[in-house]
C-alpha cells in the first residue's frame, strides 16, 4: 500500500465526508429548533441537484450561479414545505410530523420521477472541467479540492450565522425554549423559515456538488444519502452543527476506509453500508446521545 | 356542496340506517355469503350483460382506474430537467405541448378510448350497477329478512358457539369470494400479510409508543430464514441442491417448522433493538430500527450463499389463502392476548410514562424485550409467507420503502388499535392493487394520503379505540366480561 493510495483515500473520504456533513447540517438544524426529524430533507437535497441541471443544461449558467440559483429555489421549496406540511402540525403529537415529513420525502421523490421522468442526469461537460494537479508527487484533483474547500466555508458561514448574528441568537434561544422565547418578542414563524431557508440551501449546494463529483442523478439519489447523513447527524448528536460537520466527516472516513483498508482482507466494497451502520449501532449504544448530544434530563 | 351532497345522501338513508340499527354481525355475515353465493351463479353472466370481459376486480375498483393506465405526466417537468440524450430548445412550449397532450389524453380516458377501452364513466357507471345488484342489494335484502330471527337465535347461544359460528362464516365468505386461486386469492393473501405487519409494528409503536422504522428488517430476516430452511430441506433447487428429507414431509409440518423457525430468526434479530431501547427512547431508538433494517439488507446483500443481491430463486410456492389465514388469526390472538393482558398494561404503561411505569413497579426492561420480540417474530412469520408466495426473495424489496408501507398503515389504523390496524391494511392492500395501473403516480398518492391524514386527522381512522362488533350475545353469555370490567372498576374506585 503505498502513500499516494493513502492521499487518494483521505481525500475521498474528506469529500464524501463533507458531502454527509452539509446535508447532515439541515437535519440537525431543523432538529434543534423544531424537534423535528426532518425525513423529506433527503429529497431536498436531490432537488437542489436537479435544479442544477436545471440551471446548467437550460439556462446556461456556469457553475457559481447554477449553485446560488439552485440555492435559492431550493431554500423556497424548503419554506414551502414547513409552511404547507409542518406548519398545521406544529402543535400535535410530535410522531404525527415525523410521519408527515416521510410523506413529503416520498412524495417529493416519487413526484419528482413521474413529473421529469426516469432518464439519468448529469451535468455539462463544460460545468466543472476535471483537471489533476501534481503537488509534490500526489495528483490531486480540482473537483475534490473544490468541494472540501466550499463545504467547509459554507459550514464556517453557517457556523458564523448561528453564533454571531442576532438571528442565530434567536435561533439557539428558540432551540433552547421554544415556549418562553417566543414570549420574549422573537417570531418563532420567522426563525423557524431561517431555519428551514439555510438547511435545505446547504442541501442544495451538497446536491450540486454530489451531481459533480458523482455524475449520475436520478429523483432516488436522496433516499440513501439523504438516511446517511441523517445517521452522521445522529451521530454527532442530533441538534448540535459541530457535531453534524464531524458525524458527517467521521461516516465518510469510515466508509472510504473500510473499503480501501478491508480490502487485502476480502471486505468488498458491498460490506460499505453495513460496516457504516453497525457503527453507528455501537456508538448509540456507547452513547446514547451522540458524541455531542447533551442528554436532556427527564422529569418526572 | 360536499357537505350538501352529504346531507342529501344521509336523509336518504336514514330510514335504512334506522332499521338495522342493533343488527348483529352475523346477520351482515349471512347477507355477504348470499351476495358472494349469487356472484358464483351469475355473477359472470351479469358482468357479460355489463359488457365486461369478465368480473370486475375486486369489486371493480382495479376496473376504474384501468382507464388511466397511459397518463404520461414526466413530459411536464422532464424538458426542464433534460437528461444529455434529449434536445431541448424551448422548454416551456414543450412543457407546455406536453400538458396540452396530456389534458387529450385525460380527456379521453374519461370518455371514450375506443372500441376495446372504454372510458372512466362508462367504467364507473356499470361498476356501480355490478356492485349494487350483485353485492349491495342482495346483502341488504337477506339482512333485512333474516334480522329479526337471527338476532333471537344469537341470544339462546353459549360464547363458544356464537365465537364459533362467527367465525365459520368469516371462513365460508372468505373461500367463497376469494378462493380462486386467481388475483382476488393473491390480494387476500398480501392483505393477510399485511394485517400480520401492521399489527405487529403497532405493537411497538402503538401500545408501547415506540417509534420503529425498520420493520421490513425483521421481515427479511424470516423471509430469508425460512426459504432457506424449506429449500434445503424439502425442495430440489439449483442453489441448495437435492432435499435432505423427503418433500412430501415439506406441508404441512415443514411449512408451519420452517415459519416458525424464520419468526424466531427475526425475533433474535429483533434484541438488536431491544437491547438499545435500554438506554435510548424516541428519536434516537427510531435510528437503530432504520440501522438494523439497512444493516439487515446489506448484509443479505453480501451473503453469496443466499444469492446476493440477485435473490433467491424457487422459494416452493407454499403459501395459499389458508395459511395465510392460520397464521394471521394466530398472529392477531397473540397480539389481542398479550395488549389485554397484565402484561399488556405494563406495555401501555410505558407509553404514558417510562419511568413512572418503573417506579410503579412495572419491569420495563422486561416489557421492551417481549414487545420488540414479539413484534419481530410476527414480523419474520410474515416474511416467511410472503417468501413462499412469491417464489422469489431478493435484498431489494425489504427496503425502507417497504417498512414506510407499514408505517402507514399502522397510523392510518389509528395507534394503539388492532382493529384500525386490520381495517387499515385491508383498505391499504386494496388501494395499493386499485392503484397498480396508475404504475408511478400510485407512489404519489399514498404519500399525499398519509401527509393529509397527518394533518386533518392525525389520530388515524381508530386511534386508541377498537372498533365494537356487535356479537349479538345475550347478557349471561357476555357477562364475564361485565363482571372483570365491574371488578376492575373497585379496585381502581371509580
Amino acid at each position: 500500500m503505498d502513500l499516494n493510495f493513502l492521499v487518494q483515500q483521505f481525500l475521498n473520504a474528506l469529500q464524501l465526508g463533507s458531502l454527509y456533513a452539509l446535508i447532515a447540517l439541515g437535519y440537525t438544524m431543523v432538529y434543534g429548533v423544531l424537534l423535528l426529524i426532518n425525513f423529506a430533507h433527503g429529497d431536498i437535497f436531490m432537488v437542489g441537484a436537479f435544479l442544477g441541471v436545471f440551471g446548467s443544461m437550460v439556462l446556461n449558467l456556469p457553475f457559481v450561479p447554477t449553485l446560488l440559483l439552485s440555492m435559492v429555489l431550493t431554500a423556497i421549496l424548503g419554506v414551502v414545505i414547513e409552511r404547507v406540511a409542518y406548519k398545521p402540525l406544529r402543535h400535535a403529537s410530535r410522531l404525527s410530523a415525523v410521519i408527515t415529513a416521510l410523506g413529503v420525502g416520498l412524495l417529493l421523490e416519487n413526484g419528482m420521477l413521474a413529473l421529469t421522468g426516469a432518464d439519468p442526469r448529469n451535468y455539462p461537460e463544460n460545468f466543472i472541467v476535471t483537471e489533476t494537479y501534481d503537488v509534490a508527487g500526489f495528483s490531486i484533483s480540482n473537483v475534490k479540492i473544490l468541494i472540501i474547500v466550499l463545504s467547509i466555508l459554507l459550514f464556517l458561514g453557517l457556523y458564523a450565522i448561528v453564533q454571531r448574528t442576532k438571528w442565530g441568537m434567536a435561533m439557539r434561544a428558540i432551540s433552547y425554549d421554544k415556549f418562553a422565547v417566543p414570549l420574549m418578542g422573537v417570531s418563532q414563524d420567522q426563525i423557524i423559515s431561517l431555519t428551514f431557508i439555510l438547511g435545505t440551501g446547504l442541501a442544495a449546494a451538497a446536491g450540486i456538488l454530489w451531481g459533480v463529483a458523482f455524475p449520475v442523478l436520478n429523483p432516488y439519489m436522496g433516499l440513501r444519502v439523504g438516511w446517511k447523513a441523517f445517521i452522521a447527524a445522529v451521530v454527532g448528536g442530533i441538534g448540535d452543527i459541530r457535531g453534524a460537520f464531524l458525524g458527517g466527516l467521521l461516516l465518510g472516513f469510515v466508509e472510504i476506509f473500510v473499503v480501501a483498508l478491508g480490502q487485502p482482507f476480502g471486505i468488498s466494497s458491498t460490506w460499505r453500508d453495513p460496516i457504516a451502520f453497525a457503527l453507528l449501532l455501537i456508538i448509540l449504544v456507547v452513547r446514547p446521545t451522540g458524541l455531542f448530544g447533551v442528554a436532556r434530563r427527564q422529569k418526572v | 356542496m360536499l357537505s350538501a351532497i352529504r346531507n342529501r345522501f344521509s336523509r336518504l338513508v336514514a330510514p335504512l340506517r334506522e332499521r338495522l340499527q342493533g343488527t348483529p354481525l352475523l346477520v351482515y355475515q349471512l347477507g355477504i355469503l348470499g351476495a358472494v353465493v349469487i356472484e358464483q351463479w351469475v355473477g359472470k353472466d351479469f358482468a357479460r350483460t355489463l359488457a365486461f370481459r369478465k368480473i370486475p376486480k375486486l369489486f371493480g375498483i382495479v376496473d376504474i382506474f384501468e382507464p388511466f393506465s397511459n397518463l404520461d405526466f414526466s413530459g411536464i417537468l422532464g424538458p426542464f430537467f433534460p437528461s444529455p440524450s434529449m434536445t431541448v430548445s424551448n422548454p416551456v412550449s414543450q412543457s407546455a405541448g406536453a400538458i396540452g397532450d396530456l389534458i387529450q389524453t385525460f380527456v379521453n380516458a374519461l370518455f371514450y378510448q375506443g372500441r376495446r377501452d372504454p372510458g372512466f364513466f362508462s367504467v364507473l357507471i356499470r361498476v356501480v350497477v355490478y356492485d349494487l345488484v350483485i353485492y349491495v342489494l342482495p346483502t341488504l335484502i337477506i339482512v333485512l329478512l333474516l334480522r329479526g330471527v337471527i338476532t333471537r337465535f344469537l341470544r339462546t347461544l353459549p360464547r363458544w358457539a356464537n365465537i364459533g359460528i362467527h367465525l365459520v362464516l368469516f371462513y365460508l365468505i372468505i373461500v367463497g369470494w376469494g378462493g380462486d386461486g386467481g388475483t382476488r386469492e393473491l390480494v387476500l393473501i398480501f392483505m393477510g400479510i399485511n394485517i400480520m405487519l401492521s399489527v405487529s409494528l403497532n405493537l411497538v409503536n402503538g401500545y408501547m409508543g415506540e417509534f420503529s422504522v425498520g420493520h421490513a428488517g425483521f421481515m427479511a430476516v424470516g423471509a430469508y430464514v425460512s426459504s432457506v430452511i424449506t429449500m434445503v430441506l424439502f425442495a430440489d433447487t439449483r442453489v441448495f441442491g437435492p432435499p435432505l428429507l423427503p418433500p412430501e414431509w415439506g406441508l404441512p409440518f415443514g411449512f408451519i417448522i420452517a415459519l416458525i423457525a424464520g419468526g424466531i430468526a427475526a425475533a433474535i434479530a429483533g434484541l438488536l433493538v431491544a437491547f438499545p431501547s435500554f438506554r435510548t427512547r424516541g428519536d434516537y431508538l427510531a435510528i437503530v430500527t432504520l440501522a438494523v433494517n439497512f444493516i439487515v439488507q446489506g448484509v443479505i446483500n453480501n451473503l453469496e450463499v443466499v444469492g446476493g443481491p440477485r435473490g433467491l430463486n424457487g422459494v416452493p410456492l407454499w403459501t395459499n389463502l389458508n395459511w395465510t389465514l392460520l397464521f394471521t388469526l394466530i398472529s392477531l390472538g397473540l397480539i389481542y392476548n398479550l395488549v389485554n393482558s397484565t402484561f399488556g398494561k405494563g406495555i401501555i404503561a410505558v407509553r404514558e410514562d417510562e419511568i413512572a411505569a418503573e417506579l410503579m413497579g412495572v419491569n420495563t426492561r422486561r416489557v421492551k424485550l417481549v414487545a420488540f420480540l414479539v413484534s419481530s417474530f410476527i414480523a419474520g412469520m410474515a416474511g416467511g409467507l410472503f417468501a413462499h408466495q412469491l417464489a422469489y426473495v431478493n435484498p431489494g424489496v425489504f427496503g425502507i420503502l417497504k417498512s414506510t408501507e407499514v408505517l402507514v398503515m399502522v397510523y392510518l389504523g389509528g395507534m394503539g388499535s388492532i382493529s384500525g390496524s386490520v381495517i387499515a391494511a385491508v383498505i391499504f392492500t386494496i388501494l395499493i392493487e386499485a392503484l397498480r395501473p396508475l404504475a408511478v403516480l400510485k407512489w404519489v398518492v399514498v404519500p399525499l394520503i398519509l401527509i393529509l391524514l397527518m394533518i386533518y386527522r392525525p389520530q388515524g381512522l381508530f386511534g386508541f379505540r377498537e372498533l365494537n362488533l356487535n356479537l349479538g350475545m345475550s347478557r349471561s353469555a357476555s357477562r364475564k366480561k361485565i363482571v372483570t370490567s365491574e371488578a376492575s372498576d373497585a379496585i381502581t374506585g371509580d
